[in-house]
Parts: C-alpha cells; sequence; structure tokens
C-alpha cells in the first residue's frame, strides 16, 4: 500500500512541468556557440598588461629625457661662465702673485729668465667686465687674489652644493673687505661726501660709503641730527 | 578535443533546462542565469564531459550555490521575501496538485531530501548520480528520497484530504 501511495505521488508530481518561462533557449544557444567556437579556434590574445606597458615605456623616456634637457639648459651657461671665470681669476692671481714677489725680492726674480705667461683659454662666451680687477689701490698696493671656488664643480649633492655657494660667498665677502681695506684712503676725511671712486666698483662698496656719507652729512652743523 | 555538438546540446536543452532550472531555484533567485552559463560552459568544453547531464547537475549546484550566497550577502531580507511569493511550477488546469502548495512542500523540506526528490523526479539522475552529486552514497540517497516524498504525502493529507493523490 505504502510503495503504491508512493508511486502515485511521484506521478502526480512528475506531471507537474517546473517553470522555465525566464530561460532564453535562442540566446543560450548562441552564446553556447560562441563558447564552443572559442574552444575549438582559440583566440591568441595579447595579456592585459602588453598595451599599458607599450604605452608607459616611451612615456617614462620621453619624460626623463625632457628632464634631462631641461636641466642641461638651466645649468648648462653657468657652469660654463663659471669655469670661465674661475680660469680667468686663477690667470690673474697668478699675475699678481708674480708681481707681488717682484716688488719684493727684484734680485731672485731678476735672475731668473722670464716665462710669459700662458695665453687663456679660448671661452666660447663672451668676456664679462671685470670691475674687481680693474682698481688699484691708491699706495699701489695689490690685493691677494685666490681663486673664488667654483660651486657647480665637485659632488652634486644639494648639501655639498649649499655648503660650496655659501663657502663661495664668504670668500667674496672676505675680498670685498680686503678691498674696501686697501682702496679707503689713509688722510681722515674732512668733506661731507666723500666716496672713493673705487668704491663704486661693488654693490657693498656703493651701500657701506652711502651709509657712511648720509651719517657724515646728519652730523654737519644745521644738519637734521646736529 | 570535442566540443559538444550543437544537436547534442539543443537536446539537453530541451530536456534537462527546465528541471535545472527548478534545480537551481532551490538556492538562488535567477536560476536562469545560472543555468544559461552552465550550458555556455558546457558547450566551451574540450573534451566534451563523459556524462554531460551529471556534469551540467553539478555546474548548476556549484553556480547557484555561489549566486544564492551573493544575493544574501547582498540583501537577505529582499530577496527571501521575493523567493516566497513565485511557484516553482507551471500552473495548468489538469494538475491534480497546486503548485504554489507543491512549491510550499518542497521549501518545508530538508534540503538534502528536497535536492533528492527534484534531482530523482525532475531531473531523472539515478541515484548514484545523485549520491555522487550530494558526496553521500547511493543508500543514503535512496533513503533521503523515501523520507521526502513520506513527508510530502504527509503534509498533502494534511492540508487538503481531497486532492491526496494515494486516495486516487
Amino acid at each position: 500500500m505504502r510503495a503504491e501511495e508512493t508511486q502515485g505521488l511521484e506521478a502526480e508530481l512528475q506531471r507537474l512541468a517546473p517553470r522555465a518561462d525566464l530561460l532564453d533557449g535562442h540566446r543560450l544557444m548562441y552564446l553556447a556557440g560562441r563558447a564552443a567556437a572559442m574552444a575549438e579556434h582559440p583566440v591568441h590574445r595579447s595579456p592585459n598588461w602588453a598595451w599599458p606597458l607599450a604605452f608607459s615605456l616611451p612615456s617614462a623616456l620621453a619624460g626623463m629625457l625632457a628632464a634631462v634637457l631641461l636641466l642641461r639648459t638651466a645649468t648648462g651657461p653657468q657652469v660654463l661662465q663659471s669655469l670661465d671665470e674661475g680660469r680667468r681669476a686663477s690667470a690673474k692671481v697668478s699675475t699678481g702673485q708674480e708681481r707681488l714677489s717682484a716688488q719684493t725680492s727684484p734680485n731672485v726674480s731678476a735672475g731668473t729668465p722670464e716665462v710669459p705667461d700662458p695665453p687663456a683659454p679660448a671661452s666660447p662666451l663672451p668676456k664679462a667686465p671685470d670691475p674687481g680687477m680693474a682698481a688699484t689701490a691708491p699706495d699701489g698696493r695689490q690685493p691677494v687674489e685666490r681663486p673664488l671656488p667654483n660651486p657647480w664643480a665637485g659632488p652634486s649633492s644639494p648639501l655639498a652644493r649649499r655648503a660650496r655657494l655659501l663657502q663661495a660667498a664668504a670668500r667674496a665677502e672676505n675680498l670685498e673687505a680686503e678691498w674696501a681695506r686697501i682702496a679707503a684712503p689713509a688722510e681722515p676725511r674732512t668733506t661731507a661726501f666723500q666716496m672713493h671712486p673705487q668704491a663704486v666698483l661693488t654693490p657693498w662698496a656703493v651701500r657701506s660709503a652711502h651709509t657712511r656719507g648720509l651719517l657724515e652729512l646728519a652730523e654737519l652743523p644745521g644738519g637734521p641730527g646736529s | 578535443m570535442t566540443v559538444l555538438a550543437p544537436e547534442q546540446l539543443a537536446r539537453l536543452l530541451d530536456r534537462y533546462g527546465a528541471a535545472l532550472v527548478l534545480y537551481a531555484r532551490q538556492w538562488c533567485r535567477n536560476p536562469e542565469d545560472v543555468v544559461q552559463e552552465a550550458f555556455v560552459r558546457l558547450a566551451g568544453q574540450s573534451p566534451a564531459p563523459e556524462n554531460a547531464v551529471a556534469w551540467l547537475y553539478r555546474a548548476v549546484r556549484n553556480g547557484a550555490i555561489s549566486a544564492g550566497r551573493k544575493a544574501r550577502r547582498r540583501s537577505c531580507h529582499e530577496a527571501a521575501a521575493a523567493h516566497r511569493g513565485e511557484p516553482w511550477f507551471e500552473t495548468r488546469d489538469g494538475d491534480a496538485l497546486d503548485a504554489r502548495q507543491v512549491t510550499q512542500a518542497l521549501e518545508s523540506l530538508p534540503p538534502a531530501e528536497r535536492e533528492t526528490i527534484i534531482a530523482r523526479l525532475w531531473g531523472g539522475l539515478s541515484f548514484e548520480e545523485i549520491g555522487l552529486l550530494l558526496g553521500a552514497s547511493t543508500a543514503t540517497a535512496h533513503r533521503w528520497y523515501q523520507n521526502g516524498l513520506a513527508r510530502l504525502r504527509e503534509r498533502f493529507s494534511a492540508s487538503c484530504p481531497q486532492a491526496n493523490p494515494a486516495r486516487k
């Protein structure tokens, strides 16, 4: 009895048709055919990273070249100019030292044949006026010049370059102070505003002389400070 | 390296398409998509599986369980409400059993028994294939089937004695 009941229930249940109204047979067959074709004749597609790589590599190379070009245009002429100035400064220092040695010990220098200075190397850049070397102290003394360090030579790390720049600036200030000391007139000033012509040569000397003159003007009788 | 022929695929779709949709409906809201994906994957299989029906049932089962998990993660309550409303069978006048009532009865069964009954009655799988599909022995699959049918009979006789097919 139980088996008959079970068979009857099975038969009744099997008569029910499952719902599959949303199953699109045509679309399914189309997709299946495409999948079968892809399985039989696989298309060798390039991997996903090929195109991005092919785009990014030339872009990075172009960027690097542009950066190199910008750095070269920014630093190249300055380096050449500073190199040229360094050469000229070293040549002038050598001539100044020879003159000083000739003044202090003429006997020694008289015995030795004079060796002409080697010609300065030709510079591709136009020569800038050198106001510092055109000045001469009133007592005929020549300042002892040392070649300015080239801040662009040497290691190229930012800290090293900054240290060299500071060192060059300090040395330049020392030179200016030395110039001011040598070029200053020995006699005491009696005029209200006396500016030595040599002081015009440098901005530091101009500034100091201007300030000094204003102070002296203020202290004159009838001035604002009297 | 031979894929399934289009005629074989069409025959499988005609015979097992709806049954597979019913089988997948136990777990997810979009069983048609799961079945379609399984058929497309079967068409791309090279070489084609020896037992295509068993392969289809396994692929549909895995896909439906995965889709059901994703749907539950998205909106659990919404999915449950929508799932409860629609019957799993077509409503026809000549049927002795009500489609909505059978759907509710099947939903009330334990999962293993429900799965066994659907695969056996509408999929036509043997108990051995069902055992392989569910990871159980043939005897266990047979026992699940008998227990499930007994529960269904009790439910139908209790809820609607007139529609009890055992009286016929």
